[in-house]
């Protein structure tokens, strides 16, 4: 039995969920999100071995799933069948009445953003990367990152109504 | 200093190296301004950072659950239900019960975990910065604090041991509905869990708890293969334990 393996299987197990919001952030939909992280799953079980433990295991993952979007986002384009934002919006689950709003409209504007800007903001503000990390996971150079980070928030900020006091 | 916006955002996603923010902070304490354009960002961020926070919470289908399953039966061990063991560990009592909950094994045990991991045992594992998994909580606490063969709450400490490379391991049970088996390694972030097992709900069915310095053939693997020598025994460990754990002498 490979203990490495097994370890680094369940870590993987561990960060399922970190994953799922990941692809739900990325497709905007719920039952693409978990789709989406089962081929991410797929693939990064058949190169599990290609996984090196000094790289983040979750930003090593990460980079599996927004991949696999990319692929997917391409396809799709191929068919013609892009979802128009917020189409499909997902399901927020149980919260408090005020809650719900909020995380709609940050869910819409997220869902409003193009797709480089909206990888960005959810590996570094929602899910906590730093800019080295986050700009390894995209292949982008760091100045990328923070300029599509820097589009993103005006972005955020404006259909947020986050307005000065 | 007048800072850009760039700057300034930098400084909310904790990315300005020392002297810049070093810099922002001078400013901060007399710059009304700054502080409200500073603040204008961390709202962004604290809101955003909620987007998709339910996820969390939600139990991970099955069929990604079982994507990975599939994969871990191949090197499953499972154990016939009743069957004695051949010998126990060298260390343990006598009297433990042989029989020890069937059918366990070693590893990702997703079907299990997850559900775990989403719901009352959260608390007691986290996912380090680093992607690892780290016991938190009252595992944590008695990782860290209880003597083996005690527990704290619903956590059970096994046996204490010094690994091959250097450190030290401890086995554990956590008790109730998700009970589970598993080892953990302290270094110096916290102790790293090495390997979890489930305890077959079976077990609680027929009215025998499995003993804590009892270890499945899998987890018994696992401690045999990383262990040197021979287990601490309680003054070894009480030392180790007042000592912080701190990594014995090769």
């Amino acid at each position: 039995m490979n203990q490495t393996l097994v370890s680094t299987r369940a870590q993987i197990v561990a960060l399922l969920p970190r994953l799922r919001r990941f692809a739900r952030t990325l497709t905007r939909h719920r039952e693409d999100a978990d789709d989406l992280v089962q081929l991410a799953l797929e693939r990064a079980l058949s190169r599990l071995a290609q996984w090196r433990p000094d790289e983040r295991l979750d930003g090593w993952l990460f980079g599996i799933v927004r991949n696999a979007w990319i692929d997917e986002v391409r396809v799709r384009q191929r068919w013609n069948r892009v979802l128009a934002p917020g189409e499909e919006a997902a399901d927020v689950g149980d919260a408090t009445a005020e809650g719900i709003v909020d995380r709609l409209s940050i869910e819409t504007a997220l869902a409003g953003l193009p797709e480089e800007q909206r990888s960005a903001v959810a590996l570094v503000l929602i899910e906590g990367l730093s800019y080295k990390e986050a700009a390894h996971v995209l292949e982008i150079p760091i100045g990328t990152l923070t300029s599509r980070l820097a589009r993103a928030r005006e972005a955020l900020q404006s259909v947020l109504s986050v307005t000065d006091p | 200093m007048p800072f850009s916006e760039e700057t300034l955002i930098a400084y909310v996603d904790g990315e300005l190296d020392a002297t810049t923010q070093a810099e922002v902070e001078q400013a901060l304490q007399t710059d009304a301004d700054l502080a409200r354009r500073i603040g204008r960002h961390r709202d962004l961020r604290a809101r955003v950072a909620l987007a998709h926070r339910d996820v969390l919470d939600e139990p991970v289908p099955a069929h990604l659950t079982r994507l990975l399953d599939t994969d871990n039966e191949r090197r499953a061990t499972p154990v016939a239900r009743g069957s004695s063991r051949a010998s126990g560990l060298r260390w343990m009592p006598t009297n433990a019960p042989l029989a020890m909950a069937a059918s366990l094994v070693l590893g990702v045990m997703l079907g299990w975990l997850l559900p775990m991991l989403s719901r009352d045992t959260t608390a007691e594992f986290q996912v380090a910065r680093d992607g690892r998994l780290q016991a938190d909580g009252a595992l944590a606490h008695a990782l860290e604090r209880a003597p083996s063969t005690t527990g704290v709450g619903n956590v059970r400490i096994g046996l204490t041991f010094v690994a091959a490379q250097g450190g030290y391991c401890r086995t554990f049970a956590l008790e109730g509905r998700n009970a589970t088996n598993g080892l953990a390694c302290r270094d110096t972030s916290g102790w790293q869990i090495e390997a979890l097992e489930r305890a077959d709900a079976t077990a609680s069915d027929e009215g025998y708890r499995q003993a804590v310095t009892t270890l499945s053939p899998a987890l018994r693997t696992v401690v045999e293969a990383r262990m040197r020598g021979v287990p601490l025994d309680a003054e070894q460990e009480q030392r180790a334990l007042h000592e912080g754990w701190r990594a014995p002498a090769k």
